[in-house]
């Protein structure tokens, strides 16, 4: 049973996100040259059972995802998820400039694996320096395709029974185009995270 | 004479952080703002200087500009925000923002930029 996070903690996480959230803004804005409209990041605890249900009522997600993955561990452990409704590739390359042909096969993947990899990079490394816990992580994979997202977070598959999930939204102005990243700490990370934000909180 | 102040943000510690900034020996009267809602009552009551958040869950900061444009509002407005796109600095200026701070809040620079609009 993991305790859930006081008030003051969740509050503070979500003010630690919001800031490594505007960072990879900046970065996506710069990529592609267009306005990020951000959304108030959401923190809560979800069991490996409902984790799928959980991030299905607070995301408003299309029926199938296409899901990019990245595993963090050492300092703390987890994995990231960047979730792109269905032609969400098309859209970044039709701002990137480039025509299909130009990229590799299949032509989406390539676009999304590297949206993800900035977001992500940046959210991470943002949450690692205030959080003052520094952490390695694996390259970014397509994980899922056009998948319900009961099977990209199907219980059977997951590493963790409880998580923190740290939300965070961009939707491009400009397009109709809207992607989701999922933060999720593993159960013995939660402890790290909680005393990190402690420290942050004394401060104040 | 005491400065009328609003501080706005969602976040606890986003507001803490900006009021922590506030030089000691400031004569202010300081009200706190937890959305977009609370921020236009307040600034209906009156305000010298507002600092705003941009990412609140009812109204966004952008929008809180807009209103008080709408509404005939004119409160000098500091933007303090998380949001560092270059595009989220030019609009929060086109909608009347005098300045714009970063999260997170630099003591040096918050009170740089108090100096330089004369409040301090």
């Amino acid at each position: 049973m993991v305790e859930p996070l006081s008030e003051d903690q969740a509050d503070a996480l979500q003010e630690v996100t919001n800031i490594a959230m505007g960072r990879a803004a900046r970065s996506l804005s710069t990529l592609l040259d267009t306005f990020v409209t951000l959304a108030v990041p959401r923190v809560q605890l979800v069991d490996a059972a409902n984790a799928a249900e959980a991030v299905q009522e607070t995301a408003n997600l299309p029926d199938t995802v296409t899901a990019v993955r990245q595993a963090f561990f050492h300092g703390l452990r987890g994995e990231a998820l960047t979730l792109f409704a269905p032609g969400g590739g098309h859209n970044v390359a039709d701002l990137l400039g480039l025509d299909a042909d130009e990229l590799g096969d299949p032509p989406e993947d390539e676009i999304l694996i590297e949206t993800s990899n900035i977001l992500v990079g940046a959210i991470l490394s943002g949450l690692g320096e205030q959080l003052e816990t520094q952490f390695s992580y694996t390259p970014p994979s397509i994980f899922a395709t056009n998948t319900p997202m009961d099977r990209v977070l199907n219980p059977d598959d997951l590493e963790w029974t409880t998580a923190l999930l740290v939300e965070v939204t961009f939707t491009l102005e400009s397009r109709n185009f809207t992607c989701h990243v999922l933060v999720l700490l593993a159960e013995n990370s939660i402890a790290v995270i909680r005393q990190a934000l402690d420290r942050l909180l004394e401060e104040f | 004479m005491t400065l009328s102040v609003i501080v706005a943000d969602d976040s606890t510690l986003g507001r803490k952080q900006v009021l922590r900034a506030l030089p000691a020996d400031w004569d202010a009267e300081v009200r706190q703002a937890k959305n977009g809602e609370e921020t236009l009552a307040a600034l209906r009551e009156g305000a010298d200087l507002l600092f705003l958040d941009l990412t609140m869950p009812d109204h966004t900061g952008f929008d809180v500009l807009q209103m008080m444009g709408d509404e005939g509002i004119a409160c000098p407005t500091f933007v303090v925000s998380a949001d560092v796109q270059p595009r989220a600095m030019e609009r929060a200026k086109e909608l009347g923002a005098v300045s714009f701070i970063e999260k997170p809040v630099n003591v040096e620079t918050l009170q740089a930029r108090l100096a330089e609009h004369g409040f301090r």
